[in-house]
């Protein structure tokens, strides 16, 4: 016996490695490096004996002992990241031995992207992983792995540290350890009916024996907005409406604009009851002013605004974002640490709304015995939204009420204040209905919506044998949160609120886990490595929600907000529930011959209570083969393939997303205002009196997806390269749809049925080049490459039935139909003008007027007429590619990364184009729409019909006018960085400092002419057969910041 | 376990059946309100959609006679019916399986769901002609579009009529008198004259209300349009509107509430359904009060259009009947007990809409915040009943059926009672000073010569009784007038209202409104859609 010791350092920097495992070469005697990379290890003396240098992330480093007696180290770091250890369902995976599809994103490279949450940082990081983002503050984004599976209900299952959840928001980013995407039935049906749309894996940081590490990361920046629609100013709109006029034969006549020959801009909008009046009217005498005073007739008075008011610039302002994260861990060989304080704060670039989040993490392990291993990770959260009580700020900010439609439904001539500095707005004539989004925004600025949420879990592990793992962890959920608004009795709009209104309104949600696993883990005569693990599952959710609301409220003071400040006539509250249970029962079987040949097979059985006890239970299995091509022995002497991987996975999956808790169940209700009636005669007291509020369906069972998945992944030229490329089919069968009731019907709730199947077939790439420039400048490029087509195979067996979905003004736009992919637009063909009288009268009837400078339909069918038959795809929401470049670029002390994302061959319906563009409500029209309607002179090359203030249809009809491209590049992130010396560092304790600045959406190329093209996932709450119709999105921002991050 | 098939089960549904009367309380809105404003009023030439340009599109289209068969007022009317009529069935059933109901009451219950049924479905028929009958054995909902459904809605008010008591505890009911009533009016649109007389022969001898008021004409005509004095021996059967009950004016006139002045008017918003020129045009009366029936459209009432409400205006001088004033709000004539109509203050864009405000509607001042609901987002809640029959309407169809198949004695009876209550001066419109606010002049017809001469002045009647009251549209393609009435109507008013420039009522299309596209892309059975379009669209 001899001691054996020394030191192991970073190849690169020389920096200590603690918790480095040496190991004399076939035996199991071992240790590990200490805090400072220390080891010291008894070795049989005089031997040949090899020690075993081995590090996660680290080449593994193999020494002879010979005669020394102090071996230093300094390893390699290994790119080629074959020995990472992947967290995949219940358990852990070298990645090298992965067959599923399984995408693992870098932790670094989310958090280039500076974003409360963790799935807008996904974005474009993960092949495969297609995700909409919204600009809104606290905003969630839309994520949607290997295409739509399903009518609705396609977000992920997300499983953080072990208990799952589809809200994963309140979730600070910072704490992500490692991130990995299961794409596959391989990798994905041990969560069996949860897995059908992927699962996202996420670990928090866990803390490392060794020295206690503190850091500070911080950054801070602006976000601003700068795209916005061109529309028209005062004198534009007056033209657009005289020449309307005139073309309609009519005489011009606005309350506004007058009846003269040409449109005048009064000096005022609106004076008491006066509306387009000028300073001799004694109306606008200012003695006369009132809105405050709602027991006398209101009489407010407005100047016109010449020159214009442009409402974006009013509703976005640049707005500051800043996130600050405190992170300590360390321990002990029996106790290890991680805390996290993280203060989040993104203030919206639409005025008066923000989101502000504090998270807590502590996440502990204790090992009291060699064989047990207890602990737990917890986050508490605190998150306040400001400006609204929706849950989700898209909701109330955007569609055609929120503020960014309202900014084109003002006209420009209404100023945003009146000659006494209060709310101006559409009151009056001629200025349309919308309501001022400045005043909307600063009346909502009290409300609120915050909420504290407390996740995590407590675990325990027990190994009864050597290779017999007991483990068990119980995982809570609990949020409870609070909403708050008050709405303001209004003066300056033209439908005025009468009454003012509080509403208050608490909820609590709670779900727990419970999984108990047992995994069985042993090499057989050195070639036969098995692993086997089986265990249960039972999840709980429930929760319960209470809410009020009360009006005509004395004073409107944000100090006397409370329900009982305001009258009980018109009080209003409500209270309800909800509950759903999973108990499930699973296993899983990993079987390695030689390192080379590789097979997992995967089963998990699911009961539901959201399903009748006929349907309760589906049963998921799943198969996966790998092969090893680069251990063939024939495969040796190609040395530039590092690494050589083929798989193939088949398996089933479930989703239960589309389908609400109270699916089975018909219900009845009894309420005032939908099943009451004064049926007495009273004048003041109603019956109360029953309707049908849902209808039950026990038939309803579990949605199916089958899938297969092909995959490759090659590492050549020792980790130069790295290539991972997919392919794969999944068929989900028995969709879970909400029935589309005919509308003969009894309205009411309609179940969930299971219809058709759809298919998705897409490709999967993502190739990693790394490598020296010069030997101080280091690049690391990382392609990834998304494809899916997506296609209903079936719906109940005839092709002509449909759903229909995107619900606008003038109807359905979307359409999901056997054959097509889900959710395509639906709608006429726009083949030119009508030039000519006789060119209208010869062409067949169609729904919309035929005129000279009206548009020809076309007739599809040639039945000769247009009708609703006539109508066909007119477009896709889906995209043929998406696809992401990352740079990374390291020189001595500077650093350098940018992501570019492209997205190819969408198209959007841009519904904002009824606003702007056609005789809707009065609200501010497009430059287009003056400029681009047809004349005389512009013929085909106009892009609208004849200006005409009687056409009331050219708009109303879906049409290919509202298709447009929703391609884009965009530079999401670009950032440059500077680390500086750690010898400059040391003399003041300080372990390491970087500093960076950023640019976010730097620039975005594309056609679309609204807003954001970032709309291809976008819903609005309508589920997925509605998909690509944007309304007035939040965009998204761009931003600039500056950061830090220091060690200690 | 289905608690609601019991009598507590079935009486609540058949409430709920009852709650859809109003057009609003299931997926409507004033896009499916009771008193069709839109489809009988405003196509009927009775009214203007009225506010400005831009507000309601969708109405735009309906009123030039041009509609798209996606627009959304038609997708709402037709939802909020069937959802009305779902209810009656579900009373049916419910009834029909409950164990702890007398007979007698099962057969009430069932009669009262019948007639409301009946209703909705007489409702569809007018407006969209061919939409499917569905009745309690329904379960596959996938009906076609083929039949004419008038048996069906026939049989349902016959079976409500004979089964119905005379008289029931709640006023809001309908008992069998109300059931006769509607069923000649079914008569009528099958143009069933002698069938319809002979129903009407008994309504007007017998029929009473629920309360066992034997029918009778108010002694003042505005008395049917007060909320004070609802359920009246003349109302026959009435929407019972409620406010400040708890559902935030849900329960009141919710499908009217854009039917007030604008601005500082009552009501607080929104200026909608402006009467027509050709309509105050109707009551301007002879010498001895008798309408122009031929030549009332060629000059006009004067108004006050293009004169601002600061300027001076003195009201019309020559003869009117006094309906008029009850039914339209013209400037400085009382509006109700808002003082003076404002003129061009209350109007939101006279150029467009024009000078007239609708009144039939409107709650007094005095009855603010008691008879009308302030809780919701305006003000304009009111608990002034609609009333879909009156006994008024009764007599007007009774004297069409006589005038048709009977007697012109008796048609003229019938017209003259109705003339005579108009003529009673102490239901007149007043000035504070008890004057009367305009010159007002109406008298009986000595006789009717012919039988064109009395159909003539029954339809006639019928418009100056039943103006803004929803019937119009309907009763003009009842007479299988509408093309003409319409079109003419067209060619002088857009002389006044030019956004009606190269409006036109097409003859066999605009008779009926479009089948929503909405429903027809719904009914989908093996891919084929069950409900065909009416033509034209």
């Amino acid at each position: 016996q001899k001691r054996v010791s020394g030191k192991v350092t970073d190849s690169d920097g020389g920096a200590a490695l603690p918790g480095v495992t040496v190991l004399v070469k076939g035996t199991s005697s071992g240790t590990a490096t200490d805090a400072d990379g220390n080891y010291s290890i008894s070795v049989p003396a005089g031997s040949s004996d090899v020690l075993v240098f081995s590090f996660v992330g680290y080449k593994t480093q193999e020494v002879a002992i010979g005669n020394q007696s102090t071996i230093n180290v300094s390893l390699v770091a290994d790119v080629t990241a074959l020995q990472e250890v992947v967290v995949t369902g219940y358990g852990t995976e070298q990645k090298k031995d992965i067959i599923g599809a399984v995408a693992v994103v870098s932790t670094k490279e989310l958090l280039a992207t500076p974003a409360g949450n963790i799935t807008q940082q996904l974005q474009g990081r993960a092949a495969g992983v297609v995700i909409g983002t919204s600009g809104a503050p606290g905003a969630g984004a839309k994520v949607r792995i290997r295409g739509f599976n399903s009518f609705g209900g396609n977000d992920p299952l997300y499983i953080i540290d072990g208990v799952p959840t589809t809200a994963p928001n309140a979730f600070n980013p910072q704490d992500v350890e490692s991130l990995q995407v299961l794409k596959d039935a391989t990798a994905a049906s041990i969560y069996g009916a949860r897995a059908s749309n992927g699962v996202v894996i996420i670990t928090t940081k866990q803390g490392k024996a060794g020295r206690p590490k503190l850091s500070y990361d911080t950054y801070y920046g602006m976000q601003s907005v700068n795209r916005f629609p061109e529309l028209l100013n005062p004198t534009q709109y007056g033209e657009l409406l005289w020449t309307q006029f005139r073309n309609a034969g009519q005489t011009p006549t606005h309350p506004i604009y007058g009846s003269g020959p040409t449109p005048v801009i009064p000096e005022f909008l609106v004076a008491g009851p006066d509306v387009g009046v000028n300073s001799n009217n004694p109306n606008t005498n200012p003695a006369l002013y009132n809105v405050t005073d709602f027991s006398r007739p209101i009489h407010q008075i407005t100047r016109a605004n010449r020159e214009g008011t442009d409402w974006y610039k009013e509703i976005f302002k640049n707005a500051p974002i800043q996130s600050h994260q405190i992170s300590a861990s360390g321990g002990t060989d029996a106790a290890t640490y991680s805390l996290g304080l993280n203060y989040f704060n993104q203030r919206g670039v639409v005025i008066h709304t923000g989101y502000e989040r504090f998270t807590v993490r502590a996440n502990t392990m204790f090992k009291p015995k060699d064989r047990i291993r207890i602990g737990e990770n917890m986050q508490i959260s605190y998150e306040e939204l400001v400006g609204t009580q929706a849950d989700n700020p898209d909701a109330l900010l955007t569609g055609e009420g929120g503020a960014i439609a309202q900014a084109y439904r003002m006209q420009s001539i209404v100023p945003v204040y009146d000659i006494n500095g209060n709310f101006a707005g559409t009151r009056g004539a001629g200025l349309g209905n919308a309501s001022s989004p400045v005043a909307d925004q600063a009346r909502s600025k009290d409300n609120k919506n915050f909420a504290y949420r407390i996740f995590g879990n407590v675990f325990a592990e027990l190994d009864i044998l050597k290779d017999l793992t007991f483990r068990s962890s119980f995982g809570l959920d609990f949020t409870t949160r609070y909403r708050q608004a008050y709405g303001f009795r209004t003066f300056e709009r033209a439908e005025n609120t009468a009454s003012n209104s509080y509403s208050e309104r608490n909820d609590w949600g709670r779900s727990w886990t419970f999984t108990n696993t047992l995994t069985y883990k042993k090499t057989f005569a050195e070639d036969h490595n098995v692993k086997v693990m089986v265990g249960t599952e039972a999840i709980k959710i429930n929760g319960r929600g209470v809410g009020g609301s009360r009006i005509n409220f004395f004073v409107d003071d944000p100090d006397f907000r409370v329900l009982d400040r305001g009258q009980p006539v018109g009080q209003n509250n409500f209270s309800y529930g909800f509950r759903e249970s999973l108990y499930s029962l699973f296993g899983r079987a990993d079987y390695t011959f030689k390192d080379r040949y590789l097979m997992n097979i995967t089963v998990r059985r699911d009961g539901s209570s959201k399903f009748g006890p006929e349907n309760r239970f589906g049963v998921f299995p799943a198969i996966g083969l790998g092969w090893r091509i680069s251990q063939e022995e024939f495969m040796k002497d190609i040395t530039w393939i590092t690494d050589l991987k083929l798989r193939g996975g088949w398996g089933q999956v479930g989703s239960q997303n589309n389908v609400s808790a109270a699916n089975q169940y018909s219900f009845y209700r009894s309420t005032p205002g939908n099943s009451s009636y004064d049926i007495t005669g009273s004048s003041t007291n109603v019956v109360a009196g029953f309707d049908l509020d849902r209808i039950g369906n026990l038939a309803t069972k579990w949605e199916t997806g089958v899938m297969t998945n092909i995959g490759i992944d090659a590492t050549l030229f020792d980790g130069k390269w790295d290539i991972n490329a997919e392919w794969y089919t999944r068929e989900a069968k028995g969709l879970l749809i909400g029935r589309q009731a005919p509308f003969t019907e009894p309205d009411a709730a309609q179940p969930a049925i299971n219809v058709g199947n759809v298919r998705n077939r897409g490709i999967d790439l993502a190739i990693t080049n790394r490598g020296n420039i010069t030997e101080d400048l280091r690049y690391t490029a990382t392609l990834t490459v998304t494809r899916y087509k997506n296609e209903v195979l079936n719906i109940d067996g005839n092709p002509r039935t449909f759903f229909t979905g995107g619900d606008t003004r003038f109807g359905n736009v979307t359409r999901t139909q056997q054959g097509l992919p889900v959710s395509v637009f639906w709608g006429y063909i726009i083949d030119g003008f009508f030039n000519t009288e006789s060119e209208a009268t010869a062409a067949p009837n169609q729904p919309i007027r035929k005129k000279v400078g009206g548009w020809k339909l076309r007739d599809i069918n040639g039945d000769g007429v247009v009708n609703a038959d006539d109508q066909t795809n007119i477009g896709s929401p889906h995209p043929k590619l998406q696809t992401g470049l990352n740079v990374e670029l390291a020189y001595k002390g500077f650093d350098f990364s940018m992501f570019l994302f492209w997205n190819y061959g969408n198209s959007i319906f841009n519904y904002n184009r009824w606003w702007i563009d056609f005789n809707s409500f009065q609200g501010n029209r497009s430059t287009r729409m003056l400029n681009e309607s047809w004349t005389p002179q512009l013929g085909n090359a106009a892009k609208l019909p004849i200006l005409d203030v009687s056409d009331n249809q050219s708009g109303n009809i879906p049409s290919t006018y509202y298709i447009e491209s929703g391609s884009y590049l965009r530079m999401r992130t670009m950032q440059l960085g500077y680390t500086i010396p750690k010898s400059l560092l040391n003399k003041v304790g300080i372990a390491s400092a970087r500093a960076y600045i950023q640019g976010q959406n730097l620039f975005t190329v594309t056609p679309y002419s609204g807003t954001d093209p970032d709309v291809a996932l976008q819903n609005n709450n309508q589920g997925d057969l509605g998909l690509g119709v944007d309304r007035g999105l939040f965009p998204n921002s761009r931003q600039l910041l500056i950061g830090i991050n220091i060690g200690f | 376990a289905n608690v609601l098939q019991n009598k507590a089960g079935a009486e609540g549904m058949l409430i709920g059946a009852y709650s859809m009367l109003d057009g609003i309380g299931g997926p409507g809105g004033w896009q499916s309100a009771g008193s069709n404003w839109v489809y009988g009023s405003i196509c009927g030439n009775d009214a203007y959609k009225g506010t400005d340009a831009g507000d309601q599109v969708d109405i735009n289209s309906i009123e030039r006679f041009e509609p798209l068969p996606n627009n959304g007022y038609f997708i709402t009317v037709w939802r909020h019916l069937y959802d009305a009529i779902g209810r009656a069935n579900d009373a049916i059933r419910f009834a029909n399986e409950a164990k702890d109901m007398s007979q007698a009451d099962k057969t009430r219950l069932i009669a009262e769901a019948r007639f409301l049924r009946g209703h909705y479905h007489f409702e569809l028929r007018k407006i969209f002609n061919r939409a499917p009958f569905i009745d309690e054995t329904v379960t596959d909902y996938l009906l076609p579009n083929d039949k004419e459904i008038f048996p069906n809605i026939e049989a349902d008010f016959k079976f409500a009529f004979d089964n119905l008591p005379e008289t029931l505890a709640d006023a809001g009911r309908a008992n069998k008198w109300a059931a006769g009533a509607f069923l000649g009016k079914t008569y009528m649109f099958q143009k069933k004259y002698t069938e319809a007389k002979q129903i009407f022969d008994q309504v007007i001898a017998n029929g009473r209300t629920t309360r066992g008021a034997k029918y009778a004409l108010n002694a003042s005509f505005h008395d049917n349009f007060r909320a004070a004095t609802k359920n009246s021996a003349e109302s026959v059967f009435a929407v019972q509107y409620s406010v400040n009950d708890g559902a935030n004016g849900n329960n009141g006139d919710a499908g009217g509430v854009l039917n007030y002045p604008y601005n500082n008017g009552p009501g607080g918003c929104c200026g909608f359904f402006q009467p027509t020129q050709n309509l105050v045009n109707a009551y301007q009366v002879d010498a001895n009060g008798l309408p122009l029936l031929e030549t009332f459209n060629n000059a006009d009432v004067k108004n006050d259009q293009g004169i601002a409400s600061n300027q001076p205006f003195e009201p019309h001088t020559g003869p009117l009947d006094p309906r008029l004033d009850w039914t339209v709000g013209r400037r400085g004539i009382p509006y109700l007990d808002w003082g003076p109509h404002g003129g061009q203050n209350w109007i939101r864009d006279q150029a467009y809409g024009g000078p007239y405000s609708p009144k039939k509607n409107v709650y007094y001042k005095a009855e603010e915040g008691r008879l009308s609901d302030a809780t919701g987002w305006t003000r304009g809640y009111s608990a002034n009943n609609y009333t879909i029959m009156r006994y008024a309407d009764v007599l007007l169809m009774a004297a069409e059926a006589e005038a048709e198949v009977g007697s012109l004695a008796r048609a003229l009876d019938y017209v003259n009672q109705v003339r005579r209550r108009a003529a009673n001066p102490a239901g007149f419109v007043k000035n504070p000073d008890g004057s009367n606010a305009a010159n007002y002049r109406i008298g009986e017809y000595s006789s009717f010569p012919s039988k064109e001469f009395a159909i003539r002045a029954i339809r006639f009647e019928r418009r100056l009784e039943l103006a803004m009251e929803g019937h119009r549209f309907f009763d003009l393609v009842r007479w299988g007038i509408a093309a003409e009435n319409i079109n003419e109507y067209f060619r002088v008013e857009q002389t006044k209202r030019q956004y009606l420039r190269g409006a036109r009522f097409t003859a066999g299309k605009n008779e009926y409104f479009p089948i929503p596209e909405q429903a027809i892309v719904r009914s989908l059975k093996d891919g084929q859609p069950t409900l065909k379009q009416n033509p034209g669209y």
